[in-house]
């Protein structure tokens, strides 16, 4: 089944969130959402791993064309990913329908001239 | 689950023709991304489409300015609703979001449907999807 929107989620460490968006903006997304979240990954993993996890993170959910998810995708994994600061992953989801994107609604100026003209 | 139940279940899967719908519906996952001060309204909006499931999220929009002035959509504090829905009501719930995206002031959103590959239990699915049982209903899978 084909899906032409995916949902990306982007888990990163707090305060990261711009960067999201920021690497997700430089392949064509247009806005996502931020949300307050707190991780929970055991102890004997930071020891194991050799890595501190800090619990309060940000979670970003950003709506893409399927065509672009892969670029973002490796986007987020090159800037925000495990091995930087934000200490990312970022998964997506099909998304079978939509309604409300901004391409969808009449542009504001068009509307304008055209109740101008009746 | 007593025995009595088994063999009256099974005559009722084996009766279905390939033109009757499945017993069991799907369910999806509902995400509406909406401005902060709408959230009630929107909760409300939903659940009149058999959702008896929602849960709300306080975030925030990333939209640059610019973006979000063409739009209408000034306001960044959002609210995030996932809402837990029967596959055959998603249609009028989603038709049903967009109009009122399109109409009500300060109103806009964004919403879209996840499919959900699966449900553990029986009471939580018929719950979720709002089909009381008939009989026992153990087996809704």
């Amino acid at each position: 089944m084909n899906f032409d929107y995916e949902m990306i989620v982007c888990i990163v460490n707090v305060g990261f969130s711009e960067a999201v968006m920021d690497a997700a903006k430089e392949f064509g997304a247009r806005g996502g959402t931020v949300l307050s979240a707190r991780g929970t990954a055991a102890k004997e993993a930071e020891t194991i791993f050799k890595i501190t996890i800090q619990p309060e993170k940000e979670m970003v959910i950003i709506l893409v064309p399927t065509a672009i998810r892969d670029d973002i995708l490796h986007a987020l994994y090159r800037s925000v990913g495990l091995k930087t600061p934000g200490q990312g992953i970022a998964f997506s989801l099909p998304v079978d329908h939509v309604v409300g994107l901004a391409q969808d609604l009449p542009k504001r100026d068009e509307t304008k001239k055209t109740e101008r003209k009746d | 689950m007593n025995d009595a139940t088994k063999p009256r279940v099974r005559r009722q899967r084996n009766g279905h023709s390939a033109s009757e719908p499945s017993a069991v519906k799907k369910l999806k996952l509902l995400i509406t991304v909406v401005n902060k001060n709408k959230t009630e309204f929107y909760t409300d909006l939903l659940q009149s489409f058999e959702i008896n499931m929602q849960l709300v999220m306080r975030a925030h929009g990333t939209a640059g300015s610019e973006m979000l002035h063409y739009m209408g959509l000034e306001e960044s504090e959002k609210t995030v609703i996932f809402s837990l829905i029967r596959e055959d009501r998603a249609a009028a719930a989603l038709a049903a979001l967009d109009e009122k995206f399109r109409t009500i002031r300060g109103g806009k959103g964004i919403a879209y449907t996840v499919p959900i590959s699966g449900v553990i239990g029986a009471a939580i699915y018929q719950f979720l999807s709002n089909q009381p049982t008939p009989g026992k209903g153990e087996n809704a899978r």
